[in-house]
């Protein structure tokens, strides 16, 4: 009760309420600075250790000095300027150490010492301020309220270091400013309680109110600025570390090399993209980009320009979509792009075609003429599934279609892909299967001479059923096994075995197997092919090695190579598939090549087509003049065959002549003259 | 500073709007003639029968960030980057970026020639350079036909 009357009948309700503000101000700001201080470490907690002194400390000093200025003692009364400087400067230096010690490394002791060190020094400052206030009057003290004081500002100040330090929340924060709050008004109010002045007699005077409101006016406004100055310090601290944050969010979700968005907000966007789906949200499409012959580049010309050779991509493909489509790095050189709404298979297709287009186009880089190539695969949401794994998935199965498609090109995912990729998947596992279990058989089909119809050689072709999906045209799984590396094994059983078949025949009848062009590639072709020559005991001069000018295509040099030892153990070389593929004369000179072998597209177009008939003659015109033999290869009908033999070919080679058999029935056929099927 | 000239070729896709594909071109020309001259890139364009042939000789980096902004635009389709050599000294030195179009006359020479280096460029790409030099050559000393747009460059 004497608290409360202390406040109404002693003080100056205007001083008191502008106190009551400069105090509630003061702890909120105070707490929130508190808080930073304990959160901080290092030589940063110490500058907020010391700006929260100051502020707190001001605060706390100018609620204090101006409540003063209100009480209305009815006795004249002066103030003392070093005392009151001193319980500012207490404040201060109180605060401050309360924080140093609130924060040491002790969870349960820290906040009690340092809140009873603020507490204290709160306190101290009262009452320092107090003997600064000169009464002319007999003064009393009341001791239980004076020390009463004390405990309750050391207790609230205990309390709300608590607060701050078992949780940093900003609610907690201002609750803790309150009871910040509490400690200084009853620390205030409990000590002026404890305190009276009766008027000494002959004095009448009450206290210069013009002059103190003046002062308290003063007092609020510097005060002010100094929590002002807190304030905005923190608030540009908090903007600073907010623009970390959003950089460090942009980190979080670009892709650094090409700023692209990356797999994270990709899979974000994605799923955001299907969740709308539901409630009638927009068709969109997602596409998968993979660049086709990357690797390379990084490995040729180092990783510096592969870099720059993806950043240049990036660019090339934001140019491609829309504005607001989202492209996405996800991978090395695996990119996606989110065609977002109004998207119709129209849309989707050009947009995938733009992006094909803009990849293929050359690229210089240091000097360096960079050609690329993207396949693109395309899968719309929700025809082709609302979720992301399965848009993902589909979207995957088109770029591996258009892959297989010879690249540079963009699929949209259809269901039949599916059935496709089971097909190859499950070829692939039985492929595997049939190398382990030599499961493929040779068969040979019988090569005639044109001018005497004698059997003169026959080629090893190979043939193989899978248990599962029955015969496997060489088309379909010769491909399969060179991308999963079996075509040289393959290839080396059919050389070895072929040339043990051979060696059963008649002295006078050759044998031709094909080598792919992987094989020519591997330096120890040569030595396999003699070793089959030598396990076998066939002659090296009955023996001819068939490539295609594919093969010699890029790799010349080291083909060149491998050819001309083959060459030298007495094998002859021949030129399969001749006017299909890059046919170039510069080929035939500089390889040791023997034989031409006229591709059957030709062949099957003869005498009626003009221009094939143009070109068989030149090719056997060409290969007499080189001195080279010439074979026709797929003679069908008769025509084709008296085509052929008028035009001076050496050999004959057909289903017309002879189909594959094998060697058991090659071996009963050989010396018998052609026969003509009916 | 070394430099290097390159050469492209492409085919148009420009469509006729409220402006010809001719007038469309001439605009490029222009824009690309202003963007030169900042990387002081030197070259050529040459318009026949929907096909752009173009001569670009500057720095290496200028000449490859021009080429890749080339690459980066659609008005264009087929983009083949026929040639790109270290070169003494520019040949189109004089001009950010010259053109050359057929005319409207049929039997006009000039349209003989631009068809033919169409050609020539499959085989031998510097002697197809020097070509259209010299026809750009010839062009400037018969202003009878038409003025050779273009700048020249300062210094």
């Amino acid at each position: 009760m004497r608290i409360i009357s202390c406040l109404v009948e002693d003080h100056n309700i205007a001083f008191v309420v502008m106190a009551a503000l400069m105090c509630i101000a003061g702890s909120m700001v105070s707490a929130t600075l508190f808080r930073r201080t304990l959160t901080e470490g290092g030589t940063s907690r110490v500058h907020w250790c010391f700006l929260s002194a100051v502020t707190a400390g001001a605060a706390t000093w100018a609620t204090h000095f101006i409540a003063m200025l209100g009480y209305q003692p009815n006795a004249p009364v002066t103030l003392d300027g070093v005392l009151t400087v001193v319980s500012a400067l207490i404040a201060v230096a109180g605060i401050g150490l309360g924080l140093i010690l609130a924060s040491v490394q002790l969870p349960r002791f820290a906040p009690l010492i340092g809140g009873s060190t603020i507490g204290l020094s709160i306190g101290a400052m009262h009452y320092v301020g107090m003997f600064a206030y000169r009464v002319d009057g007999i003064v009393q003290w009341d001791w239980r309220y004076v020390i009463a004081s004390l405990v309750v500002a050391m207790a609230c100040s205990i309390y709300a270091l608590r607060l701050l330090r078992d949780d940093a929340g900003h609610h907690r924060s201002m609750q803790a400013g309150a009871v910040l709050a509490l400690a200084i008004v009853g620390l205030h109010f409990a000590g002026m309680a404890g305190f009276s002045v009766s008027a000494m007699e002959g004095y009448s005077q009450g206290p210069d109110s013009e002059a103190f409101a003046a002062m308290a006016a003063a007092i609020g406004m510097v005060a002010l600025l100094i929590i002002g100055t807190g304030v905005s310090t923190y608030l540009l601290e908090r903007r600073t570390s907010t623009e970390g944050e959003s950089r460090i969010a942009h980190i979080a979700m670009h892709d650094a090399l090409t700023n692209l968005a990356n797999r994270h907000q990709f899979t974000d966007a994605l799923h955001s993209q299907c969740a709308a789906l539901g409630d009638e949200g927009a068709p969109f499409a997602l596409m998968m980009v993979d660049l086709d012959r990357f690797k390379p580049i990084n490995d040729t010309l180092g990783h510096p320009v592969g870099d720059q050779v993806l950043q240049r991509i990036a660019r090339r493909l934001r140019i491609a979509v829309r504005d607001h489509d989202m492209v996405a790095r996800i991978g090395g050189d695996e990119f996606a792009v989110i065609a977002f709404d109004g998207m119709e298979r129209g849309t989707a297709t050009a947009i995938a075609k733009r992006i094909i287009e803009i990849l293929a186009r050359p690229m210089v880089i240091n000097g360096n003429v960079i050609e690329l190539s993207g396949s693109v695969g395309v899968a719309i949401a929700p025809e082709h599934g609302a979720t992301p794994e399965a848009l993902i998935q589909h979207a995957d199965i088109a770029l591996y279609s258009a892959k297989n498609n010879g690249r540079d090109t963009y699929r949209v995912f259809e269901p039949m892909l599916m059935e496709t990729i089971k097909r190859r998947r499950s070829l692939e596992a039985a492929l595997r299967r049939a190398c382990m279990r030599d499961e493929f058989t040779i068969v040979y089909q019988p090569v005639f001479s044109s001018l005497n119809d004698e059997i003169t050689a026959a080629e090893a072709l190979l043939r193989w059923t899978c248990p599962d999906h029955g015969e496997i045209p060489p088309s379909e799984f010769i491909p399969i096994a060179e991308e999963l590396g079996l075509v040289s094994r393959i290839g080396a059983d059919v050389l070895r075995q072929a040339c043990k078949d051979a060696a059963g025949w008649p002295d006078h009848i050759d044998l031709a197997v094909n080598v792919s062009p992987v094989q020519l590639l591997d330096p120890r072709l040569p030595q396999m092919v003699a070793q089959a020559l030598a396990d076998s005991g066939l002659a090296p001069e009955r023996l001819e090695l068939e490539i295609t000018e594919t093969a010699l295509l890029n790799n010349d040099e080291a083909a060149l190579r491998t050819l001309t030892q083959i060459r030298k153990l007495g094998v002859s070389i021949s030129l399969d598939d001749f006017g299909t593929g890059y046919s170039s004369l510069s080929y035939l000179h500089r390889f040791p090549i023997s034989r031409i072998k006229i591709d059957k597209s030709f062949i099957q177009r003869v005498p009626g087509d003009s221009g094939s008939v143009s070109i068989v003659r030149a090719i056997t015109q060409l290969g007499s003049s080189l001195n080279m033999q010439i074979t026709a290869e797929g003679i069908e009908t008769e025509s084709q065959l008296a085509f052929i033999r008028e035009q001076g070919c050496d050999h004959v080679q057909g289903f017309l002549t002879g189909r594959p058999i094998a060697s058991a029935d090659f071996l009963a056929r050989t010396g018998k003259r052609v026969v003509v099927n009916a | 500073m070394p430099i290097r000239r390159l050469l492209y070729t492409s085919a148009s896709c420009l469509e006729p709007t409220e402006l010809t594909v001719e007038e469309q071109v001439g605009d490029i020309v222009q824009q690309a003639a202003r963007r030169n001259k900042k990387a002081r890139i030197t070259g050529l364009l040459v318009f026949v029968e929907g096909q752009f042939i173009q001569i670009l000789e500057g720095e290496s980096t200028a000449v490859e960030a021009t080429f890749e902004r080339i690459c980066c635009d659609f008005r264009h389709a087929q983009v083949k980057l026929v040639d790109l050599v270290a070169v003494k000294e520019r040949l189109f030195a004089s001009w950010s970026m010259a053109r050359l179009c057929e005319s409207e006359d049929p039997e006009s020479s000039l349209d003989e020639d631009l068809r033919s280096v169409r050609y020539l460029l499959g085989v031998n790409a510097r002697v197809a350079v020097e070509r259209m030099h010299e026809y750009l050559l010839g062009r400037t000393e018969v202003p009878t036909i038409a003025p050779v747009e273009g700048e020249q460059l300062p210094g």
